[in-house]
């Protein structure tokens, strides 16, 4: 009797790692071969990249490119799970290609420590089969979206914040619509809320990002009945999920329709208005004589009691606060009356300046500028770079969020 | 007396913010469209009058970029839009759709 006396679908190494999803009906040998030869690109290693990267490498994903230029850091850690405390500013590309390979040392990795842009998103998915969106700004997710149909790569992309989730699989199939079938035209840049402001609980894009893995998985194993087409709505707080049917190719689209207008990556910033990033801009609405730093707000709070309005969200002033801050919401400051403000305030008719903060320096700017046209005998300053710098420059053991 | 059917109307993704209640059941005169609709939400039920730009245009004559209209779960590009005609017990959704990650 030969030593070969069977007919092997998978090697013996394969079958003992993965024989709980080889078990899987329509899933089986073939699916674990497809997923094996894939090439699969995670494009933002955060909240949502941490679950695809880590439950593909797991099921033995061929090859994992990971881009991210970020660093790993300490508020990251509650959603970004795949990341230790000891890994603090490293790089989140290779971090997370790091741990993925302590996981499943068979997966081939490959880390982009790169920032994402018209040019080099080309030359980097021209390697891949598969991508999956796991970003958190609108600029990188049409040039992701562009890149995949002038490739011809299916995406799946993912989105999350605060208690919510959406997921859906775009440019996979004939009828099936790209991001840009469904948004012509960016949102306006003022009215997008991202997890740095906005928050995000980790369970959500846990959620949403092991969801991701599973619709990669299905693609590489061509199993239909993939998101293609639809877009999953996932309500954590409620605990609710639906999926909807979504609009057909249209065949009038910039870059994936008929005719095409868009056939090179274009400038995306431009495009919408707003970096390729999540990281808050740093206004200047106010003139620098309505304005004061950190260092002058403690000299004169040290010399008397000041009045101090915070417009930061309830939320936020809960963290910490000055003793003296008193808060009064940015849209509290666009609608009550001057009476109700200057009660809130607790001023009168003898109080002369007031003094607006919040979490970085913006909303105060916006504040003092509705402020001022209400109680105009009152001069309304703001405190550059509100909270932020205050534990920056004057006391760092105040709680930075 | 023109007279009003019951739908509801809900709100996903962070539209909910701008109005009182994510879930709202309310009157709508008969005959709608999707159109209408939008102006009855302006009208009626926006209460975040500040970032109404969020969910609608300018004179609510369609939503905001970033914002998808579903009617019973289906995408309104599916059926006819804005000129689709709204019947009693449907639901009308707006949903927000995310950037962060």
């Amino acid at each position: 009797m030969s030593d070969n006396d069977w007919v092997a679908g998978i090697s013996k190494k394969d079958a003992g790692r993965y024989s709980r999803q080889l078990l899987v009906d329509d899933f089986g040998v073939s699916g674990q071969k497809n997923l094996k030869n894939s090439r699969v690109l995670i494009v933002g290693a955060g909240g949502l990249g941490c679950p695809v990267a880590t439950y593909l490498g797991a099921a033995g994903v061929g090859t994992l490119g990971i881009i991210d230029y970020d660093h790993i850091s300490l508020d990251n850690l509650h959603r970004q799970v795949a990341y230790k405390e000891a890994q603090i500013g490293h790089s989140k590309a290779k971090g997370l290609a790091d741990n993925i390979k302590l996981q499943n040392s068979d997966v081939n990795t490959v880390v982009h420590n790169v920032s994402l842009d018209s040019s080099n998103a080309m030359d980097i998915f021209k390697n891949y089969d598969i991508v999956c969106d796991c970003t958190d700004n609108v600029a990188t997710r049409y040039l992701i979206n562009d890149v995949c149909v002038l490739l011809n790569i299916p995406l799946v992309s993912g989105s999350a914040l605060r208690w919510d989730g959406q997921i859906s699989v775009y440019h996979y199939g004939p009828e099936c619509p790209c991001y840009r079938c469904l948004f012509p035209s960016p949102p306006d840049p003022n009215s997008v809320t991202n997890c740095n402001e906005g928050g995000v609980l980790g369970p959500i894009v846990g959620t949403i990002g092991s969801m991701q893995a599973l619709e990669v998985m299905k693609i590489a194993a061509n199993v239909d009945s993939t998101l293609a087409g639809k877009l999953l709505l996932f309500d954590g707080r409620e605990g609710k999920s639906r999926t909807i049917r979504l609009r057909k190719r249209d065949t009038k689209c910039a870059v994936c329709g008929d005719n095409p207008t868009i056939t090179a990556p274009v400038d995306y910033v431009l495009f919408c208005g707003a970096g390729a990033h999540d990281k808050i801009e740093n206004l200047k609405l106010l003139e620098p004589t309505d304005r004061l730093n950190v260092e002058e707000y403690r000299d004169i709070r040290g010399a008397q009691k000041q009045f101090l309005l915070d417009t930061r969200p309830p939320v936020e002033f809960e963290i910490a606060h000055l003793p003296e801050a008193i808060n009064i919401t940015l849209n509290e400051c666009r609608s009550l009356t001057p009476h109700d403000l200057s009660s809130r305030l607790e001023v009168d008719s003898n109080t002369s300046d007031v003094y607006v903060i919040c979490h970085r320096g913006n909303d105060s700017q916006r504040a003092v500028l509705l402020l001022r046209e209400k109680l105009n005998s009152i001069r309304f300053r703001d405190i550059i770079g509100g909270y932020e710098e205050w534990a920056l420059k004057i006391n760092d053991k105040f709680p930075l969020y | 007396m023109s007279s009003t059917i019951p739908v509801t109307i809900d709100f996903s993704g962070g539209a909910e913010f701008l109005v009182k209640a994510k879930v709202q059941k309310v009157q709508i005169p008969e005959e709608s469209t999707l159109r209408d609709v939008l102006k009855f939400v302006r009208d009626n039920l926006v209460t975040d009058v500040h970032r109404i730009n969020m969910l609608l245009n300018d004179d609510a004559s369609e939503v905001a970029h970033g914002v998808i209209t579903l009617i019973n779960d289906t995408d309104t590009g599916l059926l006819s839009e804005y000129d689709t005609v709204i019947e009693a017990g449907d639901t009308i959704t707006f949903v927000s759709t995310l950037h962060g990650g």
